[in-house]
């Protein structure tokens, strides 16, 4: 994939081992995917399915027993400049990670109730960010700058001299979305930034993440297990299965012309508000275990339409419709060599049924 | 605040037990002083002298408990702890206060020394786990802690002390020295006779302050908070700093404080093997000799100064840990 000028941050074939005694995980194999300017690209898959270590691989943060065994991370800084320079992030030594960490890429984490440190109040976690990357301005400067920060999250500047455990879940994930922006960052990685919260909650802080965004500009990549919300504020997204990406399109795409079985299972697997009561379909079975991924397709024991090349051929990402170019899948239900009729009925007749479109629009009038 | 009274509140009945319980337990005891002064004079004594000692003491003189328990509140108040009979006739509390000096001295000292050293070398070998600092330094202070205390310090005695000359090997200071005024040379002479005692001290008290803080700090580096001070891009001392050692260090405080606590109790081996003159060797003098106002005392001061580690380390608490402060 050739950098286009509009893409920030581009992944390609990335590859994190986790070992451990009872043999090495390969948490994430082969993984590419490319982010463009200013938008939200969605991560989904159940839990253990790699997209946490992707994007801490992504930002340098795994730590041994973790290893990245291969591939690159390059990032596109802004510049005014028509030729732009790649950062490559997997070879940044440690004063230049330093440096790009939080200026050009900060991270939310996945749970704000632990993100924070427990005995400095907030005010200060704020200022020792700022502080390490620009180290000589004046105290009331960097105050202002926090004052700002946290108006611009919603939070009175009185609660700077809050401590982390005096704040609601809310409130703490807000100041953790404020840290994240101190530094005025091109992209955001957001890691289950609204799991702990009630739904309620979950939407205010989405609205304002998206509000933040229109304001400053920045990318976000957004990691979920919640499909349904991915669907909603993304503007592509890729699914995750076992460490691989098995599909990957635009958000409407993803919707309406879904490919990937497992899709079809993550999309069905949550009620809708409004409508008829339909059944809802689930996956059968459970995760992989990733010591021991089963052969062909990491999915085929959970498919219900495998043929028996999901049991021996590992499928890889392809363009079955030739008319959406940006829509990626990795099933051989549409490879012509192992289904020479296309893909089973029963899969489309799926998407007949129940109009994925509305599913979108439940949950965003569910929200309101 | 209202933790802080809550706190004061629960000292005042602690200290109020405490003293009460002195008064009681020395009660239940079989015998008396004077029949212990008896005994030790064989019997030779006079009965007017009896009478007189027992006046002095306050034995027999058919005052209700009560009133005693009274009056001897009113003499703690005014800090009257009675008559050591080993030191007969000086007062307890003078006994003590010329013994204090010595052993919170020293042990103060080395009890500091082992826990900032001991913290230091454990958020070390957290930070850089696995390494061969980590994979050397932790085991081998564990196996000098785990060798009995009085083994380690007869062999550094016998040793560093006897055979090779290099440490004096009684006393707090050399016989010879004058104390009647300071100089340097006392100073250095006092030193010198502290460095043994100090030096077994830290090293048998060293290995439990590093694994205890290696461990807090290896708990407080897998915290999210750890994963985010690292990835805001904030310097390497500062995360291991102000990030992991200083949520890690709160349970060690409570330790810490708590240990000061008994230092003033000195410790009766150290004291007895180097014969150094501290409360510790003061008490096991006179467990000895029965001396039970001097014991009482010594209790009492004890009591005393663990509830002052106590408060200490709640004030510790309080200052370093913002969740309590309610």
């Amino acid at each position: 994939m050739t950098a286009q000028n509009n893409v920030i941050l581009d992944v390609q074939h990335i590859g994190v081992d986790y070992f451990s005694r009872s043999g090495t995980v390969h948490a994430v194999s082969d993984v590419s995917f490319s982010v463009n300017r200013g938008e939200i690209f969605g991560l989904a898959g159940e839990s253990g399915s790699g997209k946490s270590t992707l994007a801490f691989a992504v930002a340098r943060l795994l730590k041994f027993p973790a290893e990245i065994t291969g591939g690159q991370a390059l990032f596109y800084p802004k510049t005014d400049a028509a030729q732009t320079e790649p950062i490559d992030i997997l070879q940044l030594n440690k004063k230049q990670l330093r440096d790009f960490r939080w200026k050009k890429l900060s991270i939310v984490f996945q749970s704000a109730m632990n993100a924070l440190n427990p005995v400095l109040n907030v005010q200060t976690q704020i200022i020792d960010t700022i502080r390490s990357h620009q180290p000589h301005l004046h105290r009331d400067e960097y105050y202002q700058r926090a004052v700002d920060l946290v108006k611009m999250v919603g939070i009175a500047p009185e609660r700077l001299k809050s401590f982390p455990h005096q704040l609601s879940g809310g409130m703490r994930q807000r100041v953790v979305i404020a840290i994240a922006l101190a530094l005025n960052p091109e992209l955001i990685i957001m890691d289950e930034p609204t799991t702990a919260l009630d739904v309620v909650v979950q939407r205010e802080i989405l609205s304002e993440i998206q509000n933040l965004k229109k304001t400053f500009g920045f990318s976000v990549v957004f990691i979920t297990h919640d499909l349904s919300l991915l669907t909603e504020i993304c503007d592509h997204l890729a699914i995750m299965y076992a460490g691989k990406i098995v599909e990957q399109s635009n958000r409407v795409a993803i919707m309406q012309n879904t490919q990937h079985p497992y899709t079809f299972g993550l999309l069905h697997s949550f009620p809708s508000l409004y409508g008829e009561k339909k059944q809802i379909l689930g996956i059968p079975g459970h995760p992989p275990d990733l010591r021991n991924v089963p052969t062909g397709c990491a999915f085929n024991p959970r498919c219900s339409f495998a043929v028996e090349a999901c049991r021996s051929v590992i499928p890889t990402l392809q363009h079955v419709d030739a008319s959406a170019a940006d829509h990626l899948t990795a099933c051989h239900l549409y490879d012509p060599r192992f289904q020479p009729n296309g893909p089973p009925k029963s899969l489309g007749r799926q998407v007949a049924n129940d109009d994925p479109q509305a599913i979108g629009t439940d949950m965003l009038a569910g929200g309101q | 605040m209202k933790y802080f009274i809550r706190r004061i509140f629960f000292y005042v009945i602690a200290l109020w037990t405490a003293v009460t319980l002195n008064f009681i337990i020395p009660r239940l005891a079989p015998g008396n002083p004077v029949q212990t002064l008896v005994g030790r004079s064989q019997g030779r004594i006079d009965p007017r002298a009896i009478s007189a000692l027992e006046l002095q003491f306050g034995i027999n003189t058919k005052i209700p408990e009560w009133q005693q328990y009274f009056s001897y509140l009113g003499d703690l108040l005014h800090g009257k702890l009675g008559l050591s009979f080993e030191y007969y006739p000086t007062p307890v509390s003078t006994v003590i206060v010329s013994h204090v000096f010595w052993t919170m001295g020293l042990i103060g000292v080395a009890s500091v020394l082992s826990f900032v050293l001991g913290t230091l070398l454990g958020v070390i070998s957290a930070w850089k786990q696995g390494s061969v600092f980590d994979r050397i330094v932790p085991p081998a202070l564990t196996f000098l802690s785990s060798i009995p205390y009085f083994y380690l310090a007869l062999f550094f005695l016998y040793f560093l002390g006897f055979k090779l000359g290099w440490f004096p090997i009684i006393g707090a200071y050399s016989f010879t020295a004058d104390t009647s005024q300071f100089s340097l040379s006392l100073l250095f002479d006092v030193l010198n006779h502290a460095i043994l005692p100090a030096l077994t001290i830290v090293l048998v008290s060293l290995a439990g302050w590093m694994v205890g803080m290696r461990n807090a700090m290896l708990n407080t580096l897998s915290e999210d908070y750890v994963l985010m001070a690292e990835a805001k891009g904030l310097s390497n001392w500062r995360v291991m700093t102000i990030y992991a050692a200083r949520n890690a260090i709160l349970p060690n405080i409570t330790g810490f404080a708590l240990s000061l606590g008994f230092v003033v109790g000195g410790s009766i081996i150290m004291e007895s093997v180097f014969s150094y003159p501290g409360i510790g060797f003061l008490l096991f003098q006179a467990v000895q000799n029965s001396d039970y106002p001097l014991i009482q005392g010594i209790f009492l001061v004890i009591a005393l100064s663990v509830l002052a580690a106590n408060f200490f380390a709640d004030i510790m608490y309080l200052i370093l840990d913002p969740r309590v402060r309610y």
